[in-house]
């Protein structure tokens, strides 16, 4: 059938280009927008996930504005969602929850937990930031543990002297890498990196931890255990 | 295929042939303008990641020219003024060390290197503001360290012809990393540096009066002593500690490995409404209470400070730690972080000996304790005489502080050694500051300025 009318074939092979093409540039202009959007602007949107997403689809779907599952990932339903309610709120409809859409959902804003008060506010908040990005789905001890690695790491000539310097050595942290930091840090999150700051450790001195189930890395296997908090493993 | 069953005469064809062309031209506008956008990005991190190494390279040159100098110079204060140029050259190559796009693997032997150089050479600047000449030993060093300078020096001339040539490109390793988040190993950049590492296989440790020195960083704990206790024995501690009326089950969650060996404790709480488990480590060795911390929310504040510290005290005395005194205090989270030194029986204050309490301000519980420092430092001392008469040493402390108090003090200073002081409290310029004076030799070691406010006290 096809050697009859060739010509028909063309306009099948042109959507699948045009399909693949806008698909590419949805996805680069995503990260590209991951990349560029400024630290505590923006709450939440396209691709976040956590607790706080879970939050908001409750929410939603309470006053009958989202149907899908309550799973904490942000997707085009949860967008979809956002949306309507802005649009019913007279925000602008931009699918993302800013201060503006969090204030009208009644979620605190993250930007309203920086106010620290003490001289090391601005530490705190970066370091509370790396930890909320890393472990905000581990225990309180576990997120103390990450945070006090940053800081033991601060301590050690091995690396970079500054909680930012170690924080953003390229590839040290997967969540600085895939720009998930750039989200205001949870309550919990401000809360361990206060006591880490001040001088806990659950981590036993670590400097490196991962998390044995998605870690591929040889060397880090190598290295010596000190300890075991939730799914993470601290090393030497 | 159901689409193309459809028949369709030539006009309609005709027509979503063109609207496929506008839509396909369409979508080449839009990938040309994400690949130019791209290109700008990936240019931007080049020029950052070129300037981060180039700024590496000018500053191990200077490294080096500095040692060698350094090797043949008589005079402590040119020593001096070398070994603070060293330090500040050392800093900033190892600040740009890290802004590059390497695995923290291969290069982190000669981020140690630079590093120790930078901390080594700011105690060898001390000493010769002391008018001291440098040592025979510490010239030793120097020119091992030089040598080092100079083997790190010529890899990275090799990898800056790669790089001018085009051989290696930084952004190369972002790229890899963009799509599979996972970092390429077998990078030209890795390999070069790789090569760096090699050459440091045989560095030797440093030891010295610094923060960095090998013997801190290996640094064993000293307020350990007694037989190793049981699971039992450490489980009937920690209830002991957090109170046989909240206790509940006690389970061992991770024993540690780190510097102090420990069972890693959870307690859960005996009344299961009220909230959190308790998390607390137990010394194998001995049984001490390592740390503890209960993160149970604590909705308001109603304690005064007065009543947090009265608190905190009457814990400590009832956990049998005697001879503490308060020094500062942290207000975060409705909890108050007191800090407690060691205090001898003659009132010298021992700041090394350093343990850290958390009140509840709701109801004056204690949900924090912190003694990783104390059991690091405590022993029993001897302390010796001070050298220097207490009016001699007020003559070294600046004619511009109101002394308000002085006190003898034991202070931690770089390399995990100690020092006895005068430690005197003045004013200037509505600022606390703490000056202290070596009570040996008169020196003035170091000054701290007290930062106070409705949240707490801290030094600076």
């Amino acid at each position: 059938m096809f050697k009859k009318r060739p010509g028909r074939l063309i306009p099948f092979i042109v959507i699948v280009i045009i399909y693949a093409g806008f698909g590419f540039w949805v996805y680069s202009s995503y990260l590209t927008s991951q990349i560029s959007s400024e630290a505590g602007a923006i709450l939440l949107k396209w691709g976040s996930r956590g607790s706080e997403v879970r939050e908001v689809q409750t929410r939603l779907k309470n006053w009958g504005f989202y149907k899908g599952s309550v799973d904490g990932i942000y997707g085009w339903r949860t967008a979809n969602a956002v949306k309507a309610f802005q649009r019913k709120h007279g925000l602008k409809a931009d699918g993302i929850v800013g201060n503006a859409t969090g204030k009208a959902l009644g979620i605190r804003t993250g930007t309203a937990s920086a106010r620290g008060g003490t001289s090391r506010s601005n530490e705190t908040y970066t370091l509370a930031q790396c930890v909320h990005g890393e472990a905000r789905g581990e225990s309180y001890i576990g997120q103390v543990a990450v945070a006090a690695v940053i800081l033991n790491r601060v301590d050690d000539p091995r690396f970079p002297k500054t909680i930012a310097g170690v924080i953003y050595q390229p590839g040290a942290f997967t969540a600085v890498t895939d720009g998930q930091m750039f989200q205001p840090p949870g309550d919990t999150a401000l809360k361990a990196a206060r006591d880490a700051l001040n001088g806990w450790d659950p981590s036993g001195g670590a400097l490196y931890y991962y998390n044995p189930a998605k870690t591929t890395n040889k060397w880090i296997w190598s290295r010596p255990i000190i300890k075991v908090i939730g799914k993470h493993y601290f090393c030497k | 295929m159901k689409l193309f069953k459809m028949q369709l005469d030539r006009k309609q064809y005709h027509k979503v042939a063109v609207v496929l062309a506008a839509a396909l031209i369409l979508a080449g506008f839009f990938g040309y303008n994400t690949y130019t956008e791209k290109k700008q990005y990936q240019t931007f991190l080049q020029n950052s990641y070129q300037r981060s190494f180039r700024e590496l390279v000018t500053n191990v040159e200077n490294i080096k020219l500095l040692l060698e100098k350094a090797e043949v110079s008589a005079s402590p204060q040119q020593s001096s003024a070398l070994m603070s140029q060293t330090w500040m050259q050392s800093y900033s190559a190892a600040e740009n060390l890290g802004q590059l796009p390497i695995t923290h693997v291969s290069l982190s032997k000669t981020e140690k290197y630079l590093n120790q150089v930078g901390d080594y050479s700011y105690s060898l600047s001390r000493t010769g503001a002391r008018n001291k000449n440098m040592s025979e030993k510490d010239m030793n060093q120097i020119s091992k360290l030089r040598a080092y300078a100079g083997e790190l020096l010529k890899e990275l001339h090799n990898m800056e012809e790669d790089v001018a040539r085009g051989k290696i490109r930084f952004g190369e390793i972002r790229k890899k990393g963009r799509l599979a988040l996972r970092r390429a190993s077998e990078d030209a950049v890795e390999v070069s540096f790789g090569n760096i590492e090699d050459k440091f296989s045989e560095y030797p440790s440093l030891i010295y009066d610094g923060p960095f020195s090998d013997n801190v960083i290996e640094g064993k704990p000293k307020g350990l002593d007694g037989e190793d206790v049981s699971l039992e024995k450490a489980k009937e501690k920690a209830r002991k500690f957090v109170g046989e009326d909240k206790a509940g089950r006690i389970i061992e969650v991770s024993s540690g490995k780190g510097k102090i060996h420990t069972y890693g404790l959870e307690v859960s709480p005996k009344d299961k409404e009220k909230g959190n488990p308790i998390n607390i480590d137990i010394t194998k060795k001995g049984g001490y209470v390592l740390w503890m911390l209960n993160p149970r929310d604590i909705p308001e504040k109603k304690l005064t400070d007065q009543q947090a510290s009265d608190k905190a005290q009457k814990f400590l005395k009832e956990q049998g730690f005697g001879d503490l005194t308060e020094t500062y205090f942290l207000k975060n989270d409705n909890t108050t972080t007191i800090t407690f030194i060691g205090v001898s029986k003659d009132g010298v204050l021992i700041y090394p000996d350093l343990l850290k309490v958390k009140v509840a301000l709701d109801n004056g519980e204690i949900v924090g304790f912190d003694a990783y420092q104390y059991l690091m430092s405590h022993r029993k001392r001897d302390i010796p005489k001070p050298g220097l008469t207490e009016e001699e040493a007020r003559k070294k402390v600046s004619p511009r502080i109101k002394v308000e108090r002085v006190k003898l003090a034991i202070i931690p200073m770089p390399g995990n050694k100690e020092q006895l002081c005068y430690e005197f409290k003045g004013k200037y310029n509505n600022f606390d500051y703490f000056v202290y004076i070596n009570a040996e030799d008169g020196s003035e070691e170091n000054i701290l300025r007290i930062i106070k406010d409705e949240n707490g006290t801290l030094t600076q």
